[in-house]
């Protein structure tokens, strides 16, 4: 092993995707997009505050009460991009498969 | 109809400024690679650790740029919310060079 325990790339994966749920989560709160931009520098903050963690457990406890603070944030009806599953446009114009019975009925 | 309503719409058109009676067609283009690549890029300008530096398809975001993983996410997600789609974990985490982020983002629109 050459890298140091808690810095392993399963845990740089798992805080990247930490920090991927706290943005979205900050778009999905702020109506503006300055707010947003303004949230985003906050919440790196809080990321950037804990980047000296070098024990197992001490890392673990700041993930769990990350996770914690994403549930307690978790908007009830996020932004869901409009032309993707479960967007308002998602399939809105599928093509219609096979043939169209014309004369047959 | 619709072409008869748009050769009247022309004629009418001259009496009036041209920049506020603009007729919108709702079909749009398919969106090509050089599109992509230049919309991904100006979106990536935007990220602060970014601003300065050399962007081309090869460079890698964490060798070449010089970001750390929270830096990347970060371009990403600038990423996601100039060609307004979500990058799914998994494949976000394989993502490597911006070339591959561009790759998944034409792909993606192809989709739609």
């Amino acid at each position: 092993m050459s890298q140091i325990l808690p810095f392993t790339e399963a845990n740089s994966k798992r805080v990247a995707s930490l920090f991927r749920r706290a943005l979205r989560t900050a778009y999905d709160h702020s109506m503006k997009f300055e707010a947003y931009r303004n949230t985003t520098i906050a919440v790196r903050q809080q990321f950037e505050a804990n980047k000296h963690i070098s024990d197992p457990t001490e890392l673990e406890i700041a993930i769990k009460k990350t996770e914690e603070k994403l549930a307690e944030w978790k908007h009830p009806d996020p932004y869901i991009p409009p032309s993707r599953p479960g967007g308002t446009k998602f399939e809105r114009n599928i093509p219609v498969k096979g043939k169209v019975i014309e004369e047959d009925w | 109809m619709y072409r008869s309503f748009l050769r009247s719409a022309a004629l009418v058109r001259p009496s009036i400024k041209l920049s506020q009676q603009s007729i919108r067609f709702y079909v749009t283009q398919p969106i090509t690679k050089d599109e992509v690549i230049t919309r991904a890029f100006d979106a990536l300008k935007t990220v602060a650790t970014l601003q300065e530096s050399k962007i081309s398809l090869e460079s890698s975001f964490q060798k070449d740029l010089g970001l750390d993983s929270l830096d990347t996410v970060e371009a990403l997600v600038a990423l996601e919310e100039e060609f307004d789609l979500e990058i799914p974990d998994k494949i976000a985490d394989e993502i490597k060079t911006v070339g591959e982020a561009v790759n998944y983002i034409y792909e993606e629109e192809q989709k739609l």
